[in-house]
């Protein structure tokens, strides 16, 4: 999608004097170092000779937000590009083409932004300037929009999928509340008892989730915090939330697992789901799929499950241990970095679509950024903005964006998918009292905490009756939506 | 000399924007986040090597920033740590409640962490004092109470970081066997009030 190994290089035609760059001498190719916003914008717009550099685009376009609003931002642009015409510069059938050309960039990588109506509006003023151009470039515009509006609209169905497959698991039936009713409710071995197939599945919803995640989304969560650089409320307005929904999704599978654990009564269940969510986790490895595998290690490790020694000294942990040595956080996760680059190196080679599948372990990808982001400074003490800086942002970012587009090769279970994300799962109390019925508590301090998690649970089972008994009204959709399926 | 090695996993816990990077910042580099610096994506893991009189104190700072979200990982990254630093800012409140919860999970799960409680953003109180939402004494009684040595910092002015960073130097090495080299030094017995300027100077300053 865009061509990794010039990522740093910048051609040396048609730049402005103001932009400051430094030299990579073996190579004859120059580098963006910094520069003023003002050059930086001038250095995206076309002229009649001249096109920026496609890496320049991405760069500029992902990161500006760290300084002004994506519509200020296409405002300006077009404005410029407008003015070049009038003033005689340029004809506007040699233009338009290439500015054609630069919008097609923006609403293919970055349709999220056309979310806000000033950002459509400026569009369609730009078709009709377009358009007294000459007719190809209009026709150009035109579909262009239809598939912005076929993006724009996908994004809808799944932002509602999302929200009513949050709600479905969200109710709480009563066979959760206490663990001597909970034979009633069907568990993950009774739905799936072959971890290939449930590895396959996980890797669905993740690619799933994946796909719907903006590269923008990355920088505008710092964009917010920055109340000097940020123009509030604008990316409140209609703001997406996918990157939010894929964290939840890590945080959902990890508590699953968790509950899956804690919930069976006899202990010899409760090892064997343990090592079922071992070959899972294996399985996971395999495919490439880091995401899905850290969430059921992270599920294993939390305190509940961890407490469970009797039943964890029936398990056979020496798989399970070399996982974890893979995705020890030790040296910064020095081992799960050195397998994540053995699996982009298989995908860029892959023969098969399985090959290409790489769904790098999330929460570290965003922490990466986030250092990226709070150890570099947004401008130079010139008051210049440290391009070195968006370019290593960008660089991070298209690499996800590569992963991205990979497309799901395994078949689809809907019954498995459906159980997956919308099987009521445990609260951090409710796991610990399942894990205290399990395994009674070993010392005082346990003691004390299962009384009060008893007290603290019986007073909300009250309130969540009341709830149970409303949502049977308010009848939620029940399947796995067809939008994402 | 060589020098005898001391691994110590250090953990920084806390809601989402409390200032763990700039504590660690502040310890690792003796300053506050202001310009550009190289080399951020190893950032979030610091290993930082601090020569203690025979010792090498390798301290593996494993900094949470950035992914508060994914709340189940906690104990991912203090499973095993010789020490967790718990931040709070003092300036917010639900940020107390949020540090008490960890220190809850670390004395059900790791027994042998030894806790920091940290309040951050001292300078912000210095500056106007109606901005303090948790109070000196409150804090200090809750980590009486659970044992833990309790700070309130700056990383923005350094105060306390460095006193921070002492009695967990001193923790680390003590822990250890044949170390009481404090104790058995030519002036014999610890006086921190006395020796933390000098100590400090000398663990940190000449690697």
């Amino acid at each position: 999608m865009f061509p990794l190994p010039s990522w740093f290089l910048f051609s040396s035609f048609n730049i402005p004097g103001t932009l400051r760059l430094s030299t990579a001498p073996n190579l004859g190719w120059t580098l963006l170092v910094s520069a003023s916003l003002e050059a930086l914008i001038q250095h995206l717009v076309p002229t009649v000779d001249y096109y920026p550099d496609r890496s320049y685009v991405f760069t500029f376009l992902l990161s500006s937000r760290l300084f002004l609003h994506p519509y200020e931002l296409m405002t300006r642009v077009c404005h410029l590009c407008v003015e070049q015409q009038r003033s005689g510069d340029a004809l506007l059938d040699k233009v338009a083409p290439k500015l054609v050309q630069l919008l097609t960039e923006w609403t293919e990588t970055f349709p999220y932004d056309f979310r806000d109506e000033r950002m459509m509006r400026c569009l369609k003023d730009m078709t009709l300037q377009v358009a007294r151009g000459d007719e190809y470039s209009w026709r150009a515009m035109q579909q262009m929009t239809q598939r912005l509006i076929k993006r724009l609209s996908a994004l809808g169905q799944y932002e509602e999928a999302v929200a009513a497959l949050n709600a479905v698991a969200q109710e709480r039936p009563a066979s959760l509340k206490s663990k001597q009713t909970s034979a009633q409710r069907s568990d993950i071995l009774s739905v799936c008892d072959d971890p290939f197939i449930l590895a396959q599945q996980l890797t669905h919803i993740e690619l799933d989730r994946l796909s719907f995640i903006g590269p923008e989304e990355f920088i505008q969560s710092f964009a917010m915090k920055d109340p000097l650089e940020n123009h509030k409320g604008f990316f409140r307005k209609r703001k997406t939330s996918n990157l939010e929904a894929y964290v939840n999704w890590f945080n959902r599978l990890s508590f699953l697992v968790a509950t899956e654990i804690c919930m069976p009564v006899k202990k010899k269940h409760r090892a064997r789901i343990i090592e079922f969510f071992i070959d899972v986790a294996q399985e996971c490895f395999n495919i490439g799929n880091f995401n899905s595998l850290m969430a059921i290690i992270t599920g294993m490790n939390m305190s509940p499950v961890a407490r469970l020694k009797k039943t964890w000294n029936k398990v056979n942990t020496d798989k399970f241990e070399i996982l974890e040595h893979q995705m020890d956080p030790s040296s910064n996760f020095s081992n799960y970095r050195t397998a994540l680059r053995g699996a982009t190196q298989r995908s860029e080679t892959a023969h098969s679509s399985q090959e290409k599948i790489v769904i790098p372990f999330f929460s570290l990808l965003i922490k990466d950024i986030y250092f990226l982001n709070e150890g570099c400074a947004n401008r130079l003490p010139n008051g210049h903005i440290n391009f070195e800086k968006l370019w290593e942002l960008a660089k991070q970012v298209s690499e996800f964006l590569v992963w991205r587009q990979v497309i799901c090769p395994f078949d689809r279970d809907r019954r498995i998918l459906q159980y997956l994300v919308t099987t009521p799962v445990f609260t951090e109390d409710e796991l610990h009292l399942a894990s205290y019925e399990s395994e009674g508590p070993e010392n005082n301090m346990e003691k004390d905490s299962r009384r009060s998690l008893r007290l603290v649970i019986s007073g909300q089972t009250e309130a969540q009756t009341c709830v149970c008994l409303c949502s049977i009204y308010v009848k939620t959709t029940n399947s796995y939506p067809p939008a994402i399926m | 000399m060589s020098a005898m090695r001391v691994d110590a996993k250090v953990v920084m816990l806390g809601k989402e924007s409390v200032g763990k990077t700039s504590l660690v910042e502040r310890y690792v580099h003796h300053r506050f986040l202001v310009g550009p610096y190289q080399n951020t994506i190893g950032a979030a893991f610091v290993a930082k090597p601090i020569q203690v009189a025979e010792k090498v104190i390798t301290l593996g700072i494993w900094d949470t920033a950035g992914s508060e979200r994914y709340e189940a990982m906690s104990r991912i990254y203090y499973r095993g740590a010789r020490a967790a630093i718990v931040c709070y800012d003092l300036t917010d409140s639900s940020s107390f409640q949020r540090a008490k919860f960890w220190v809850n999970e670390l004395q059900n799960c790791e027994e042998h962490c030894k806790i920091y409680l940290c309040g951050t953003k001292n300078d912000l109180i210095e500056a106007d004092r109606s901005l303090r939402q948790i109070d000196y004494h409150d804090a200090q009684d809750f980590a009486e109470e659970i044992g833990a040595q309790h700070f309130e910092t700056s990383s923005k002015t350094g105060r306390n970081v460095a006193t921070l960073i002492t009695f967990f130097l001193l923790f680390s090495i003590l822990k250890t066997r044949d170390c009481f080299f404090f104790v058995s030094s030519e002036e014999a017995g610890v006086d921190l009030g006395q020796k933390k300027d000098s100590f400090f100077y000398s663990c940190c300053h000449n690697n």
